[in-house]
C-alpha cells in the first residue's frame, strides 16, 4: 500500500543519514572535502568554480506533503512573472475562496482571514497579502545534502486503522 | 475504524492541543480518543525566539522523543502574532543537516598538530590542550594584543557576556569584535553620537500608528518579512497611509511603494540634506522642540574610506585623522549648510524624478503625517553610514517627529541578537556593557567592581575592529584567533586578499566554533562542534529592545557543545599568574594562582544560583556540568550594569514566562517609547522630552555633506556591484542551504542585471559569466528577470552561496567612524565564460 | 473513491467565568463541535465540517452567545480526504 511504501522510503533515508554521520566522524577531512561547494566552499578554498546552470522550476502541480501540519505548503508550479503588488495579486486570482471552484486550485487557509487580534475578516487579511513571504516554488534539483529531520508520524504514533 | 477516521481524530487532537497551548489551558487526557492514549500523540510545545533575523519573532517549538518535529508562529508573541516567514516556518529542520559537526577536528600530521595537516577527530581535552598552549605561547611572546576573538550577533546574551569577560578581564585583550560590525556598527555609532545611548527610541508598535513609511536602503519584504506584514497591514488596510521606498534597484518592497525612488549609489546623503532644507525653507521646523531638545553640530569632512593607511585615498583625505570630530554650530549656519541641496542640485546628483523628491520631503515636512523611517544595510553598509544615520535623525528632530507612537526613526537589525548581545553586552572592540566604553577610566573601574576583579585589569586601548582583525592576521600581528557563531571568511570584504591569507598565515592559530563545516571552519586549524539554538538555554535581544529567553529543548548531536560551555571550559586552562601582570597580583595576592574560571565565573555572582532553580521540565547541560545555574548568574551580573541606568532588565526568571520584554523594564513595566514623558520612566514630570543619554539632554543635529563612494565605475570596471541577501536564505546560508525546501526555493546565487545592459554586452539570461573586480572574481549565472529589476549600470549578487564567494570581489572600504564595511558599492565588469 | 473536503479548526472561546459551564453545555449541542477543555474562563473547542464557510458560521454563532467575550480561531486545516476502504 501507499503508506507502507512511504514508511519504507523514510526509513531508508534515515539509514543513509546515519551512514553519512558515521563517515564524517571517522574520516574527518576526507568527508569534509567531498561536500558540496555551495555549503563548504570550493576545494582548494577561494578557487573559482564553474556555476551550475539555473535549474528549472517544478511545474507538475502535484501537491507535496508537508513536513509537519504547520508548514506552509510549497508551490508546485512556476510563479515567474506573477504580479504581486498593491494593485494586483496573481496568486489570489486562483487561490482565493471565491475563485477556487473555477480554478481548481486549493483555497488559502482560513487562518489567512484573521487579523492581528485573531478576529476573522470577510476577506484575506492584508498582513497575509504577500504570499511569497511564506510560500515558495521549488527548483527541480536534488538537495545539496540530506536532512535528518524526523517526521512526527515516525516517532511512535500508533495509527488505528493502519493495518 | 478507517485510516481516514483516525487521521481526522489525529488532526482534531492536534487542533485542540494548539488552541489549548495558545490559551494556556491543559487538556485532559480523556478528551483525546486516540489509540495509545495521549502520550502517543503528545508534542511538547515550548516558546523560543526565531534563530534568524533581528525581527525577533516568537515561535512555538514542538518536541517529541528528543527531536524538534514542528514549529509554528507563536500566537502570543506580540512581534508576529502567529506568523513566520518561510525561513521561520522551516526552523524545525535547521539543526538536522546531515553534516552536523559532532566532534572537535584538528589539523594533524603524524599524530600531532600541524598547520599543514589534515583534519582528524580529537577529544575536547586534546583540542583545549593544544588551543591553550598556542594561546599561552602567543601571550608570552607577543602579549595580549596578539590574541583576539571574532564573535556574533547570534551569540546568546550569556555567551557574548562570557566572551567579553574572558577576553577583556581574563586574557586582557580588547581584540574582541562581533560580526555585527559588518551590519550594525554605523547605526550603533550614530545612536551614541546623537542620543548618547544605543538603540531605538521607538518600537514595533509604531507600525500600527504611522501614516507613512519610508524605507531607506532596506528591502523589508525579503529581509524582515514579518515586519513587512505589519507595514502591509497598515498600508493596505488604511487608504490614507503612504509608503516610500528608496533603493539603488527595484526589489520586492517596491511592490507596496506609492513613492518608488531609485537613486545613484551613495547619493542618499544628498536626498536627506534636501529634505532638511525643504523642512526649513517651507517653514515647517518644529521650533519649540528644536530649541528645547536639540543642539546643532558640524561634522568633520573628507574623512577617507577606512582602507589601509597607505592607500592613496587615505593619504589624500584631509579629515581622515579625526573622522568623528563634531563642532558646535548655530541653526542659521545649519540652514546655510543644507541650503546648498536645492531640488535642482539634488536631482542632478541622484538622478531621481523631482516630483518624487518633493512628495517624499512633504511626508516629513507635513506636521499632520506621522512618519516611520526604516533602514538597514543600505544605510549601514555605507562609507558614510554614520552620516546617513545622523541625517535621518536630523529630519525627525527638525520636525519633532520622534519618540512618540508612529513618529519613529527606526534602525532595523539583521541578526537575532545584534542588539541584545553584540551591542548591549558590549562585544565591540571599544565597548563594555550598557553603553560604557573601555576608554573611560570610570567605566572600566565600574566594570571591574561588578566583575569582582582587581582594578587595572581591563585594558584601556580599544582593540582591532573586524576588518582590522583580518589585516592584522595577514600582517602577523594578531596570532591567536577564535571565531564563534559566524562564517567570516564568507562574510568579510575582499576576503581572498585580506582574510584568507591571515587564516593560513603560518604564524597564526585559528579556531572556529560552528555547527556545520562552513568555508571558515575549513580554513581553520581547529574546529569545535557547536550546539545551536534550542540545544541550549538562550537569550536574544531584538531590534525593538525586546529581551527574549528560551529553554534548552533537545540535546545537540555527538560531542557538540554550546559556545558558552566552550568559553567557560576553556577558561579553566588558565591561571591568573599566567595572564595577569605581576604588579596587580602583588597588590591583590588573593587572586594569585586561581583559574580564570574561578575569577570570572566562580566569583560569587555568576555562581550564586543553584541548579535547583532550573525548571525540572527542561534540560540544562551547562548548568549541570558547572554545578550552578550559569545562565541566570551571568544574566543577573550583566543586568547590574544597566539597572538604574536606563537599561533596566527584569529579574531573569520572569523572561521564561514572557514573550520578551522591552527594556528599560522599571517596576515590572516595559518601555515602548524612550525619552518621552508618560512613556519613559526616566523622563521626569514636566520635561516632555529628555534625551538623557547626553549630558545636556539634547539630541545632536549634524551638518555633513554628500561625499562620493570609495570606488565608482569607470571604463575598465563599468558596473556598480551591490551585494545582499534573499528571503529564503539567511546570511551565509550555513543553516538555510541545508533545509531542502529552502535550498530548492533559491538554489544558487545569480547575478541580477539589467536586460538592456546584458544585450549590449552580448550576454543572455542564464549564461555563465565571470564577475571581476580589481580584487578578485567569481563565476556565476546571469539573471535578467526574477525578483530584482536592475537599473542600467548596476548589478546585484547575494552572498549566501559558498561556491560563489562574492566577497572575493568586494572592496574592504569602511565607514571611517563606525569601521563598518560598505558592501553596497564597488566597481566590477562582467565577461562571458564561454 | 470519493473525493471530499474535510475542514477542521480549533478555537479558544473566552467566557465570563461564572457562565463557563452554561456556555459549554450550549456549545456542546452544536453539530460538529467538540469541547476539549474548559478552565479559567476559556473553552477549547474543535469545529469540523465540509467547508470553510460552515466553520466560520459556527464560530460566529458561538461568538454571539450570551456571556461569550470572544471566540477566536487558532488553527485551521483543510484537505481532500480519500475515503478509501482499507
Amino acid at each position: 500500500m501507499r503508506r507502507e511504501n512511504r514508511i519504507r522510503r523514510l526509513t531508508a533515508r534515515r539509514r543513509l543519514a546515519l551512514a553519512v554521520l558515521a563517515s564524517l566522524l571517522v574520516m574527518g577531512t576526507a568527508a569534509l572535502a567531498q561536500m558540496a561547494a555551495e555549503l563548504t566552499g570550493p576545494t582548494p578554498p577561494m578557487e573559482n568554480v564553474p556555476a551550475d546552470p539555473i535549474p528549472r522550476w517544478v511545474v507538475d502541480d502535484i501537491r507535496q506533503m508537508r513536513a509537519y501540519p504547520e508548514q506552509p505548503p510549497v508551490i508546485p508550479h512556476s510563479i515567474e512573472g506573477y504580479q504581486l503588488s498593491v494593485n494586483a495579486n496573481r496568486c489570489l486570482s486562483c487561490h482565493k475562496r471565491e475563485f477556487v471552484q473555477g480554478s481548481g486550485a486549493p483555497m488559502i487557509s482560513i487562518t489567512h482571514y484573521m487579523n492581528r487580534q485573531g478576529q476573522m475578516l470577510a476577506d484575506v487579511s492584508p498582513r497575509r497579502y504577500f504570499c511569497t513571504a511564506c510560500h515558495v516554488p521549488q527548483a527541480n534539483t536534488p538537495p545539496l545534502i540530506g536532512n535528518t529531520f524526523t517526521d512526527m508520524s515516525e516517532l511512535g504514533v500508533e495509527h488505528a486503522g493502519d493495518e | 475504524m478507517t485510516a481516514e477516521f483516525t487521521r481526522r481524530e489525529l488532526l482534531k487532537t492536534q487542533a485542540a492541543a494548539i488552541a489549548a497551548a495558545t490559551a494556556g489551558v491543559a487538556l485532559p487526557a480523556s478528551a483525546q480518543p486516540v489509540p495509545g492514549g495521549v502520550s502517543a500523540l503528545e508534542i511538547n510545545w515550548s516558546k523560543a525566539p526565531c534563530r534568524f533575523c533581528g525581527t525577533g519573532c516568537g515561535v512555538m517549538v514542538g518536541v517529541r522523543e528528543g527531536q524538534v518535529v514542528a514549529t509554528h508562529g507563536d500566537m502570543q508573541a506580540e512581534v508576529n502574532r502567529g506568523l513566520n516567514c518561510v525561513k521561520g516556518y522551516f526552523l524545525s529542520k535547521i539543526m538536522y543537516g546531515e553534516d552536523r559537526l559532532t566532534t572537535p577536528l584538528m589539523r594533524k600530521r603524524n599524530g600531532v598538530f600541524d598547520k599543514e595537516g589534515e583534519f582528524e577527530p580529537v577529544s575536547w581535552d586534546e583540542a583545549f590542550d593544544v588551543m591553550a598552549e598556542k594561546c599561552k605561547q602567543v601571550l608570552r611572546e607577543k602579549g595580549p594584543t596578539a590574541v583576539g576573538m571574532f564573535g556574533s550577533g547570534q551569540w546568546t546574551i550569556f555567551e557574548g557576556y562570557a566572551a567579553t569577560k574572558l577576553m577583556r578581564a581574563g586574557l586582557r585583550s580588547n581584540n574582541l569584535d562581533p560580526n555585527a560590525r559588518h551590519c550594525m556598527a554605523s547605526a550603533a555609532t550614530a545612536f551614541i553620537r546623537t542620543f548618547g545611548s544605543d538603540e531605538p527610541m521607538g518600537c514595533y508598535d509604531d507600525f500600527e500608528h504611522a501614516d507613512a513609511f519610508v524605507l531607506w536602503g532596506s528591502n523589508m519584504a525579503e529581509m524582515h518579512p514579518i515586519l513587512w506584514t505589519r507595514v502591509a497591514d497598515r498600508r493596505l488596510g488604511h487608504p490614507h497611509v503612504r509608503c516610500a521606498v528608496l533603493s539603488t534597484f527595484t526589489h520586492r518592497s517596491m511592490d507596496l511603494a506609492d513613492i518608488p525612488i531609485i537613486f545613484r549609489p551613495g547619493t542618499d546623503l544628498a536626498i536627506l540634506n534636501y529634505i532638511a532644507r525643504h523642512i526649513i525653507e517651507t517653514g515647517r521646523v518644529n521650533e519649540e522642540f528644536v530649541n528645547r531638545h536639540t543642539t546643532f553640530m558640524r561634522g568633520a569632512v573628507d574623512i577617507g574610506y577606512g582602507l589601509r593607511a597607505e592607500h592613496i585615498l587615505e593619504q589624500e583625505a584631509s579629515g581622515a585623522g579625526d573622522p568623528g570630530r563634531m563642532d558646535p554650530m548655530t541653526f542659521e549656519e545649519f540652514r546655510e549648510f543644507v541650503g546648498q541641496y536645492t531640488l535642482e542640485r539634488t536631482v542632478e546628483i541622484t538622478g531621481v524624478e523631482p516630483a518624487f523628491l518633493e512628495e517624499l520631503a512633504e511626508l516629513y515636512a507635513n506636521p499632520e503625517i506621522k512618519v516611520m523611517s526604516l533602514w538597514t544595510m543600505g544605510f549601514n553598509q555605507h562609507v558614510r553610514g554614520v552620516w546617513a544615520n545622523h541625517m535621518v535623525y536630523n529630519i525627525h528632530l527638525l520636525t519633532g517627529k520622534i519618540s512618540e507612537p508612529g513618529n519613529s526613526p527606526f534602525s532595523l537589525t539583521g541578526q537575532p541578537s545584534a542588539c541584545g548581545t553584540a551591542r548591549e553586552v558590549g562585544t565591540f572592540a571599544h565597548r563594555l556593557p550598557a553603553d560604557t566604553v573601555v576608554t573611560n577610566p570610570d567605566h572600566r573601574h565600574h566594570a571591574e567592581e561588578i566583575w569582582r576583579i582587581p582594578h587595572g585589569i581591563i585594558p584601556e586601548v580599544p582593540g582591532y575592529h573586524a576588518v582590522q582583525q583580518d589585516r592584522m592576521l595577514k600582517d602577523g600581528l594578531l596570532n591567536f584567533y577564535w571565531i564563534q557563531v559566524n562564517n567570516n571568511l564568507q562574510a568579510a570584504p575582499n576576503n581572498s586578499q585580506e582574510t584568507y591569507p591571515g587564516y593560513r598565515n603560518p604564524e597564526n592559530f585559528i579556531v572556529v566554533s560552528d555547527a556545520y563545516p562552513t568555508v571558515t571552519a575549513r580554513a581553520a586549524d581547529l574546529i569545535l562542534p557547536a550546539a545551536m539554538w534550542v540545544e541550549k538555554e538562550g537569550a536574544y535581544g531584538n531590534a525593538e529592545r525586546r529581551t527574549h529567553v528560551w529553554h534548552q529543548l533537545v540535546q545537540a548531536p555527538g560531542e557538540a557543545r554550546s559556545d558558552l560551555w566552550q568559553l567557560a571550559e576553556f577558561s579553566k586552562r588558565f591561571t591568573t599568574d599566567e595572564v595577569w601582570p605581576e604588579e596587580i597580583l602583588a597588590e591583590n595576592p588573593d587572586y594569585r594562582g586561581r583559574t580564570l574560571f574561578d575569577v570570572l565565573f566562580r566569583n560569587g555572582n555568576v555562581d550564586q544560583f543553584s541548579v535547583d532553580e532550573i525548571d525540572p521540565e527542561y534540560p540544562n547541560n551547562e548548568a549541570q556540568d558547572f554545578g550552578f545555574y550559569i545562565q541566570k548568574g551571568l544574566f543577573e551580573e550583566y543586568a547590574e550594569f544597566g539597572r538604574g541606568h536606563g537599561h533596566d532588565l527584569a529579574p531573569y526568571d520572569r523572561y521564561h514566562q514572557e514573550r520578551g520584554l522591552r527594556w528599560p523594564v522599571v517596576d515590572g513595566q516595559e518601555t515602548r517609547w524612550r525619552y518621552r514623558e508618560g512613556y519613559d520612566p526616566y523622563v521626569g514630570p514636566g520635561e516632555g522630552v529628555n534625551f538623557y543619554g547626553r549630558p545636556d539632554g539634547r539630541a545632536v543635529i549634524l551638518a555633513v555633506p554628500y561625499e562620493p563612494p570609495a570606488e565608482s565605475p569607470d571604463e575598465e570596471y563599468d558596473l556598480w556591484l551591490v551585494t545582499g541577501r534573499v528571503l529564503e536564505h539567511w546570511h551565509s546560508g550555513s543553516m538555510t542551504m541545508r533545509v531542502p525546501e529552502l535550498y530548492r526555493a533559491f538554489p544558487g546565487a545569480v547575478c541580477f542585471m539589467n536586460a538592456d545592459d546584458a544585450r549590449r554586452k552580448g550576454l543572455n539570461q542564464g549564461m555563465e559569466i565571470r564577475l571581476i573586480s580589481r580584487r578578485g572574481e567569481i563565476r556565476t549565472r546571469l539573471e535578467t528577470r526574477g525578483r530584482n529589476r536592475m537599473p542600467r549600470g548596476v548589478v546585484f549578487v547575494p552572498w549566501f552561496d559558498a561556491s560563489q564567494l562574492i566577497n572575493k570581489v568586494t572592496l574592504d572600504a569602511t565607514d571611517p567612524i563606525s569601521k563598518q564595511t560598505d558592501f553596497k558599492k564597488c566597481a566590477v565588469r562582467i565577461e562571458s565564460v564561454a | 473513491m470519493v473525493e471530499k473536503r474535510y475542514h477542521i479548526s480549533s478555537a479558544v472561546v473566552s467566557v465570563l467565568p461564572h457562565a463557563a459551564e452554561a456556555v459549554r453545555a450550549q456549545v456542546e449541542t452544536i453539530a460538529g463541535v467538540e469541547v476539549h477543555a474548559c478552565e479559567k474562563g476559556k473553552i477549547i473547542i474543535t469545529i469540523e465540517g465540509d467547508s470553510t464557510r460552515a466553520l466560520g458560521d459556527t464560530l460566529s454563532r458561538i461568538a454571539l452567545f450570551d456571556h461569550v467575550v470572544s471566540a477566536n480561531m487558532v488553527f485551521e486545516h483543510a484537505q481532500e480526504l480519500q475515503e478509501n476502504p482499507t
